[in-house]
């Protein structure tokens, strides 16, 4: 039995070859509808009620995410779709989001068919992760801890650190959070300069070391939070390249 | 040449090529081309080769003649209206000028900014650019059809990345040039 699937793109022949790329590559796809427009989009979503929605990233009066915001329960699976949106991208690829890039390659609109066919469920709460981190201009990131999800101000974090189960955020009150996530994932989504990468396993927030109580093997930070770390990392920290 | 303003020109070079806007015009030529379009896909290639070479032109002094940034305008403006077809009109006024230098990359994403700005509310997008020489200098004036005065906010960059462009030109050159809005207009005075 064939895979019912809608696209929403604002530009109708955008629309048009993605239908007929899908009737052509993946003849398991079948295209039950298609809209331009966001109103559009979540009527028609609501009625055919697809297995799989295209989505295009940015559309004319704003975002797809509008479209998410408006219907009750994602039901569906997504891929998005964008011409060049590095920001968005960057915060699909940490939400596990499957993503393709326009012009579409043929190889690659079959894989992300496959895997997300292969692989259904990604939760609503992927695509609230991705849009909270887009809507704050990633000043705040998203952590899942085995509590639930957790959206941090960047400015309330001292430090992710590799753990044994992923990494370990360290907060400024105090607190800790434990995320799966690898710290070079939440590299990739810290836009601002104030985090400085120290090799693979630390990352550090240097508006919050006290250089001065910082010795070559710890790094002292503003609310008297010592973290001991390779002389080589408090060396990166405290000149970075 | 001085390095703060060598930095911006090759920062707005890289924003262009880098754009949203120049992906989708590869991605109307796969569209073109995939739907038996053929014509209309050279057209769209072509559109897009002389965007590019203008683009790396400029990015070595980061000027360009007037002439060539109204051509650059009318390409820009062309691929857009072939992409949104009868959801946009524009009007470049005159067709033609003959200026001498200004910097590039200041004139056209004002424009992009307008353009997507007027599609943003759903109605047929109509944008007006109009030069005007006076004893002052140059005047570009680009009207938009987006009463609601609201740029989305991706394309709300692009009038900041021009106002940061125009501040470093304005500390490094004695000619000084100025960006102004006024609801949906947008005026860029040029004393070269």
């Amino acid at each position: 039995m064939g895979i019912t699937a809608f696209i929403v793109d604002d530009e109708l022949k955008s629309r048009e070859v993605l239908k007929s790329l899908l009737e052509t590559f993946c003849q398991e796809v079948q295209v039950v509808g298609m809209a331009g427009n966001i109103a559009d989009s979540v009527e028609a979503i609501r009625k055919l009620n697809p297995q799989l929605v295209f989505l295009d990233i940015s559309l004319k009066e704003g975002d797809s995410f509008q479209i998410l915001a408006q219907l009750p329960k994602i039901s569906f699976e997504i891929i998005f779709v964008t011409a060049y949106d590095e920001y968005s991208v960057r915060a699909l690829k940490f939400s596990g989001i499957k993503c393709l890039f326009k012009p579409i390659d043929i190889d690659e609109l079959i894989e992300a068919v496959e895997e997300v066919t292969s692989e259904p469920g990604r939760s609503n709460m992927a695509y609230e992760l991705a849009d909270g981190m887009i809507k704050s201009k990633f000043t705040r990131i998203p952590v899942i801890t085995s509590g639930g999800l957790y959206f941090a101000d960047i400015n309330d974090i001292l430090y992710f650190k590799k753990d044994t189960k992923g990494t370990l955020i360290k907060l400024v009150n105090g607190d800790s959070m434990l995320s799966e996530k690898k710290v070079h994932e939440f590299a990739a989504i810290i836009l601002s300069d104030k985090f400085c990468q120290a090799g693979i396993n630390l990352m550090v927030n240097r508006d919050k070391v006290i250089a001065s109580l910082t010795r070559k093997d710890c790094l002292v930070f503003t609310n008297s939070v010592e973290l001991k770390a390779r002389p080589e990392e408090v060396k990166e920290v405290m000149n970075p390249a | 040449m001085i390095e703060a303003l060598h930095i911006n020109n090759l920062q707005s070079m890289k924003a262009f090529i880098g754009s949203h806007f120049m992906f989708n015009v590869l991605n109307q030529i796969q569209n073109r081309f995939l739907t038996g379009q053929t014509k209309e896909a050279v057209q769209v290639l072509s559109l897009y080769n002389k965007m590019l070479r203008h683009a790396l032109n400029t990015s070595k002094t980061g000027m360009t003649s007037g002439t060539e940034e109204w051509k650059f305008l009318e390409n820009y403006l062309i691929s857009e209206q072939m992409r949104f077809q009868g959801d946009m009109q524009y009007h470049l006024t005159p067709e033609l000028i003959e200026m001498g230098k200004m910097p590039a990359f200041i004139l056209q994403p004002i424009v992009e900014a307008t353009v997507h700005a007027s599609l943003a509310i759903g109605h047929i997008a109509n944008v007006q650019i109009t030069f005007i020489k006076d004893a002052g200098g140059m005047l570009y004036q680009v009207r938009g059809s987006n009463t609601d005065q609201n740029i989305p906010e991706k394309y709300r960059e692009n009038i900041t990345r021009v106002k940061e462009r125009i501040r470093i030109w304005n500390e490094h050159k004695m000619a000084p040039i100025s960006l102004t809005e006024n609801g949906d207009t947008r005026i860029i005075r040029m004393t070269l």
